[in-house]
């Protein structure tokens, strides 16, 4: 009686347990968000190019000192503006440097650990992984679980697996303290690493192993595929993030030589590893750490744009929320390291590019405030030009801009996405403030189950920012109706309904999508380049993992 | 105490049997209408209730004549006691007609109540009368009524409860007898104490008829389960009770507070109105028992019936109230009373209302809602009693407390009862919008398009200048008027020659002459439902036809003698023959192709955009398919593009002659243009506002320039668009849709800078139906459920309707040119025709000459100073020549030059076009 009160979902009827999001059919290709549309270069190309005349157009219209409003809004909007700009440039620099490798078959038979970090995850959520990396092919495969929760059920499904069981006495450096123990502890030439909730595929080490037949090759990526996205909607947003990332900038990093590791779904050459003294132990993103140094060192990384493990993104705004703060603060604590990495220009360009990412947050307050204070204060930061020169100028850059994203995707960055990244920007604001005071950062492992109940909490700033938008609009119209309020006021409702899109998903019921038998991966990966309006899109390069 | 259960069991299972002995029986034997039940339900007791209160108002009219006033009076004050103490009853009786053992049996305890109030009265009776002014015997004749007074009301009620009607009837015309064959002899030999004593007879008369309606005499259990019985109401028949008792309070209590708060006058003046409001509530009585009572006839039935009748009674009472209100007052009282007179119809009507809210609050106690429709007279009555203390100080007061009380009842629980039925009827529409069946879809599409003909039919301008000069050259022989268009006109001939061919047939009146493009226009609305269903789905053409019965810019050029409306036609059966050539390959489409762009091009040149598109798309399409039907599909194409070719061939030289007279005339108009630029244009050049403007004008029709301004202002939400966009994968058809909007669009926009004056929405009125069959689309997929379907297509239906309603009847649109009303002014000031009308620009010469046939016109250049003054001068310029500095000066110089002889009589406005009258200048 118990169990079938317990089979009961909420709706009072008997559910059949969901099956893992896990054993769906990926549906993705890098370089296509469907599967047959691949990305015109051709038109992407001339896209490119058209917006890169349309970003000088405005710029040359922009900054001009005739065109000085309120000095303190002027210089604020050009500085987001030409943070925008940066990059949007690097987003099309990226996606216009595309490389697409494939299969190589390693000519020998190697050695290869393969390491499962954990720390207090269910069983059930790291059963699937350890089996499914237990049945890779081509290598030998010592498959250790690092359990940093000390949990002896752990222990007893890795015994019962034959995995290698590895626990620590001395709990330090979060994930990469954990693999650093491991790492010295074992010895086989390459190590692979998993996120506890990502199912590497059986050719996993067939398919990359190959790309290590060139010594200098230290670290092969490849793409972290979020299983959950057609069944969770912060899941869905998410992934689209991911495509973005993991198809044409991923793919262009690696023709740039700058694709770095993501932590999860990667093998690494332990040589390279020794080197550089294994991974960064004081960094809230070791990975992408890890990759400065292994360039800095002269290693090569690869980018193998299949996808070769399932894993499961953050299924409710409090993971999503964790996740990109964890990443924030991590990039942008490491921006000194990559000014004082030495490393190639472009490498370096390709870094800043990825950790300054995370201060697009910046720009969509900038852009937030702006129709408030206008509407409640008449202050406004341009002079000197009409509405109707503005748009002029302005509507072909963000036009393109957002055609240059659409295309580079292939219709794989949605809406929705975008909305998530705007309604999570104060995120970025609270990290860069932190990592600004140099605020100790904890190494937080994200909930593992997503939450049905509202957690407005998570987007509390975002839900004040649309309070402010609306009362602003409302003091605005009830003052004036003309054409110039109701500019600001169209400004405000855009504001106002990407943000409150994005929001909703902490607010609104997420009982139908949200699957009982998944959670959220922790896994490192990146946000894609989510722009505020004036500028969108463009910015992709910004992409990091860690 | 077993019976209930017994019925109630059986009841639970009864409806599968009856439903097997009904389906048996219904196919041996034809079935009575649906309805026929449910009024033989109404009709027996409403004739029994009629019937005793003819008995009744016989016995009060016989009571007035015999006995004294003072006497009367007497008797009517113990008639109001009497009311009061049956008051109770009417909650009692609903709680008895819902059938439930329950109420009946508690018969023996209400029997007691009413004794111990029979016995206080008793008591009492001497200090209780001298204050209610009824004299003591009359009082004992009161307090014996009591016993019975409750048990009348509940037993009563117990006959519709237990399916009795003719025990109702027995008992209802028992008591109206006894009154009056019993009352009237009384009253002669007693007096007022007599008809007191035959009232309360006469109420035990009808509560001995009633008394045999007990449960044991119900019908069977088993016969019970095949009525529709009201369940609910059955198990909490005292809420109803309480509900029924609440609104009886509404309708006595005003009797008592004016009593109370109005002097003796007023007092009298409603209580004369109150009686005859009482006759409504009186003849209603029966209509909501047999609401709530158990039937066979469906309770939706009797619903329906019951409320058709509560309407059908407030009208009939209101409009007798208000036609009759002076005999009405006088038959009550004897003499007629103004005061009382005025209030008798809207009295009537809140008594109306009153029965209806009766009738649905036995519905709704029917349905289990027995606690809302407490609170919801709880709530009118509250109203009124407020208002009778805080406000009522005259008898139309206390009228104004009761009608107020009414509607908000009325209100609150028709509204109630409207709003679930709306949300069904909300939910079966967005289902039907979601996924129309065939013949839902045939007939939306035929209701469609008879709405967009009586749409186009509804004409509110008349002729403007280029409507007027194709009429003239439509009168040309046809031979005539092809070179007159070859020489003088800018546009291919095919409108022209149907113009030529329909004014021959139908006349020169402003719709005949407009026919053509009122058929096309009519014709578009098929035609973009055929396009949607081809590119798209059903959903998406059944919302674009919609769209495109109300689209603005659709009805306004199929409401104009141009070419446009064929234009727009033409333009979407293009793209539909091209989208099912490329789906199908059918020969037949591809021919379809060649000879709707050619007929697009032979319409309107700058179609030639349109076919280009649709031609290199054609070409994209072809040369990307590598199947086998590839080869195939290229032939055809080729075939037809060669069609389309031949077919255009002799239009080449006629195209040749215009330009090169074109050319010789200078390229351009010497005037302004009159198309209404002022929102689209910046400093004589073209703006990106100029191209918002359009692009609003070819969605939501034609605006004043302020409007046009703030609407343009919102260009953010553009980009909200384009940002909802990111992420949505786009069809090969839709590409090519927004393909034949934008690049027609560009193409003239791109022309217009070189040269202004061809930047004219008009010339690319083809993309303005396409853009209807998008925004259909977009509607029909922005959200996956059927509510944000029907939601989002029933608001952007609003908008259009909105801007339709506001192009077509202000007259601020810059498109309007008012000739004819300006015409008729002319005509209003100087109705025999003498004077001279001097216009401007020089090509108005053809409308006022259409308006103004008889009148002498002449364009303001070729104006001589008249002679004779005596003759008025009307000076007949269009505001955008006013707004031209050079022609501005040139008319203010004319005006000038006639001030020295004339004075400016009147200045008339009509939109956009201003006439002076000068006249003589006189003594």
């Amino acid at each position: 009686m118990r169990g079938r009160e317990f089979d009961r979902g909420s709706r009072g009827c008997i559910r059949t347990p969901e099956p893992d999001a896990r054993v769906a059919p990926v549906d993705w290709r890098a370089l296509s968000a469907g599967p047959t549309r691949r990305p015109n270069r051709l038109l992407m190309g001339a896209t490119q190019l058209c917006a890169l005349l349309a970003v000088v157009l405005y710029l040359r219209w922009l900054l001009v000192p005739g065109r000085v409003g309120n000095p303190i809004l002027y210089v604020l909007v050009v500085a987001a503006e030409l943070f925008n700009v940066v990059q949007a440039a690097g987003f099309w620099w990226t996606c216009s440097r595309r490389r697409t490798r494939g299969h190589r078959p390693l000519g020998r038979r190697v050695a290869v650990d393969v390491m499962i970090p954990v720390y207090g995850e269910p069983v059930e959520v790291v059963e699937p992984t350890l089996r499914a990396a237990l049945a890779m092919r081509g290598a030998d495969v010592n498959v250790l679980l690092l359990d940093d929760g000390g949990s002896p059920r752990m222990e007893l499904l890795a015994r019962r697996f034959g995995a290698s069981y590895v626990r620590r006495t001395v709990h330090q450096g979060a994930k990469a303290g954990n693999i650093n123990h491991a790492l010295a502890r074992t010895r086989a030439p390459f190590v692979a690493v998993f996120d506890c909730d990502h199912v590497p595929d059986p050719s996993f080490l067939e398919r990359t192993l190959g790309h290590f037949d060139d010594p200098e090759v230290a670290v092969v990526q490849t793409p972290q595929y979020y299983a959950n996205h057609r069944t969770n909607p912060v899941a869905a947003a998410s992934w689209s993030q991911q495509a973005l990332f993991f198809g044409p900038i991923a793919c262009g990093k690696d023709a740039v030589g700058a694709m770095f590791c993501c932590g999860t779904n990667v093998v690494l050459r332990r040589k390279a590893l020794d080197v550089v003294g294994g991974f960064p132990e004081r960094s809230l993103t070791e990975d992408f750490q890890l990759s400065i140094a292994i360039h800095e060192a002269g290693w090569k990384t690869v980018y193998l744009p299949e996808v070769l493990a399932r894993g499961l993104g953050p299924e409710d705004m409090a993971s999503y929320v964790g996740q990109q703060h964890r990443w924030a603060r991590g990039c942008l604590t490491g921006i000194p390291r990559i000014l004082m990495a030495r490393i190639p220009l472009r490498l370096k360009a390709q870094y800043l590019l990825s950790a300054s990412y995370f201060l697009t947050g910046w720009t969509v307050a900038i852009y937030v405030a702006l129709p408030v204070v206008r509407m409640l204060t008449g202050a406004q930061p341009l002079a000197g030009a009409t509405a109707d020169q503005f748009l002029l100028h302005f509507a072909p850059y963000f036009g393109l801009s957002l055609a240059t994203v659409a295309l580079a995707g292939a219709g794989g960055y949605s809406f929705s996405a975008f909305c998530l990244a705007a309604a999570t920007a104060w995120v970025q604001v609270h990290a860069a403030i932190k990592a600004v005071m140099r605020r100790p950062g904890r190494f937080v492992v994200t909930p593992k189950h997503g939450s049905n109940g509202h957690q407005p909490w998570a987007v509390a700033p975002t839900l004040a920012a649309m309070g402010l938008l609306a009362i602003a609009s409302l003091v605005g119209l009830a003052r004036d109706q003309g054409p110039a309020m109701l500019n600001n006021v169209a400004f405000a409702t855009l504001h106002f309904v990407v943000l409150g899109n994005g929001a909703r998903l902490a607010i609104g019921d997420r009982k139908v999508a949200m699957s009982e038998r998944t959670f959220s991966s922790g896994a490192p990966s990146g946000s894609p380049p989510v722009r505020w309006v004036s500028d969108v899109v463009a910015t992709a390069a910004a992409r990091r993992s860690a | 105490m077993t019976a209930p259960t017994a019925v109630s069991e059986v009841a639970d299972h009864a409806p599968a049997q009856v439903v097997a002995e009904t389906v048996g029986t219904d196919r041996l034997r034809p079935q009575p209408p649906p309805w026929r039940g449910a009024v033989a339900a109404q009709l027996a007791p409403l004739i029994a209730q009629l019937a005793a209160g003819a008995g009744n108002l016989a016995f009060v009219l016989a009571s007035a004549r015999l006995l004294t006033p003072g006497e009367f009076a007497v008797l009517a004050t113990f008639v109001v006691a009497y009311t009061l103490l049956h008051l109770p009853g009417a909650g009692l009786a609903a709680a008895g007609a819902c059938g439930a053992e329950r109420a009946v049996g508690a018969g023996r305890v209400l029997a007691r109540i009413g004794c111990a109030v029979g016995a206080s009265l008793a008591l009492t009776a001497r200090p209780l009368g001298e204050l209610l002014g009824i004299p003591p015997p009359m009082m004992v004749a009161l307090a014996m009524a009591a016993p019975g007074a409750l048990l009348l009301g509940l037993y009563r009620g117990a006959t519709y409860g237990t399916a009795q009607p003719r025990v109702l009837v027995k008992s209802l015309l028992g008591e109206a007898l006894g009154r009056l064959v019993v009352g009237v002899p009384l009253v002669v030999v007693a007096g007022p104490v007599g008809g007191a004593a035959a009232l309360v007879l006469a109420g035990y008369a009808g509560l001995a008829a009633a008394l045999r309606s007990k449960p044991q005499d119900a019908p069977e259990p088993a016969s019970r389960a095949k009525l529709d019985a009201t369940t609910a109401a059955r198990e909490s028949p005292w809420l109803t009770a309480g509900a029924f008792l609440g609104l009886a309070v509404v309708q006595q209590v005003d009797l008592l507070i004016a009593n109370a708060k109005l002097d003796v006058s007023g007092a009298a003046a409603f209580a004369v109105v109150s009686t005859i409001g009482g006759l409504v509530t009186f003849g209603g009585t029966t209509l909501p028992l047999v609401v709530l009572a158990p039937s066979k006839a469906p309770r939706a039935h009797r619903l329906g019936v019951a409320v058709t009748m509560a309407v059908g009674l407030t009208v009939v009472a209101t409009s007798a109230g208000w036609l009759w209100r002076d005999q009405l007052v006088e038959a009550v009282t004897g003499s007629v009373d103004s005061q009382a007179s005025g209030l008798v119809a809207p009295y009537l009507s809140a008594m109306g209302l009153l029965v209806l809210s009766r009738v649905i609050v036995a519905h709704r106690n029917g349905d289990g809602r027995a606690a809302s429709s407490g609170v919801s007279v709880a709530v009118a009555l509250g109203c009124q009693i407020v208002l009778l203390f805080a406000w009522a100080r005259t008898p139309g007061q206390v009228v104004a407390s009761t009608v107020v009380g009414a509607v908000v009842l009325a209100t609150v629980v028709v509204v109630g009862e409207v709003i679930p039925k709306l949300r069904v009827a909300i939910r079966s529409a967005a289902a039907a919008l979601s996924r129309p069946g065939v013949r839902a879809t045939a007939l939306v599409l035929g209701v469609a398009t008879l709405v967009a003909l009586a749409t186009r039919l509804l004409i509110s301008r008349g002729l403007w200048v280029d409507e007027a000069i194709s009429v003239r050259q439509a009168r040309l022989p046809f031979g005539d008027m092809l070179g007159e268009l070859a020489a003088t006109d800018v546009h291919p001939p095919l409108y022209y020659a149907i113009l030529w061919a329909s004014r021959r047939l139908t006349g020169e009146g402003e719709l005949a002459l407009r026919l053509p493009s009122v058929i096309a226009g009519t014709l578009t609305v098929p035609a973009v439902f055929g396009l949607a269903r081809e590119a798209f789905d059903r959903r998406t053409a059944v919302v674009a036809a919609v769209f495109a019965v109300a689209a603005p810019f659709l009805v306004w050029y199929s409401q104009e003698a141009r070419m446009y409306g064929l234009f727009i036609l033409l333009a979407v059966l293009a793209a539909w023959a091209q989208i099912r050539a490329l789906k199908t390959g059918s020969w037949t489409a591809w021919v379809m192709v060649a000879i709707a762009s050619a007929a697009l091009v032979a319409t309107q040149w700058f179609g030639v955009t349109t076919v280009v598109v649709q031609q290199v798309a054609c070409a994209v399409v072809v040369r990307r398919r590598h199947d086998v039907q590839a080869r195939a599909q290229a032939q055809r194409w080729a075939v037809s593009a060669a069609l389309l070719a031949l077919l255009l061939l002799p239009l080449v030289p006629y195209l040749i002659t215009q330009l090169q007279a074109y050319s010789e005339r200078g390229a351009g108009l010497a005037f302004p243009s009159l198309t209404g630029v002022d929102a689209s244009s910046k400093a004589g050049g073209i703006s990106i506002y100029a191209a918002l403007a359009n692009l609003i004008w070819a969605g939501w029709g034609y605006h004043a320039d302020s409007m046009m301004a703030q609407i343009a202002s919102l260009w953010p939400l553009a980009m909200l668009a384009a940002l909802a966009l990111l992420g949505r994968r786009v069809s090969d058809r839709t590409r090519l849709l927004v393909a034949l909007v934008v690049l027609p669009f560009v193409a003239i926009f791109l022309l217009g800078l070189l040269k202004r004056d061809l930047f004219e929405l008009r010339y690319a009125a083809g993309v303005a139906p396409i853009l209807v069959v998008l925004l259909a689309r977009a509607v029909s997929t922005i959200g996956r459920s059927q509510r944000a379907l029907l939601v989002s297509s029933t608001v952007v239906t609003g908008a259009l309707v909105l801007g339709l309603v506001d192009q077509q009847l202000n007259g601020a649109n810059p498109r309007l040119y008012d000739f004819k009303g300006a015409v008729a002014a002319i005509e209003g000031i100087d109705p025999g025709g003498r004077g001279t009308i001097a216009y401007g620009p020089a090509y108005l010469g053809d409308v006022i000459s259409y308006y103004a046939p008889d009148r002498t016109s002449v364009p303001i250049g070729a104006l001589r100073m008249p002679s004779d003054t005596s003759s008025p001068v009307f000076v007949l310029v269009s505001d955008r020549l006013l707004s031209d500095p050079s022609s501005s000066a040139q008319i203010g110089t004319v005006l000038s030059e006639l001030e020295s002889s004339m004075r400016i009589a009147a200045k008339v406005r009509r939109p956009n076009v201003t006439v002076w009258a000068l006249t003589g200048a006189g003594p």
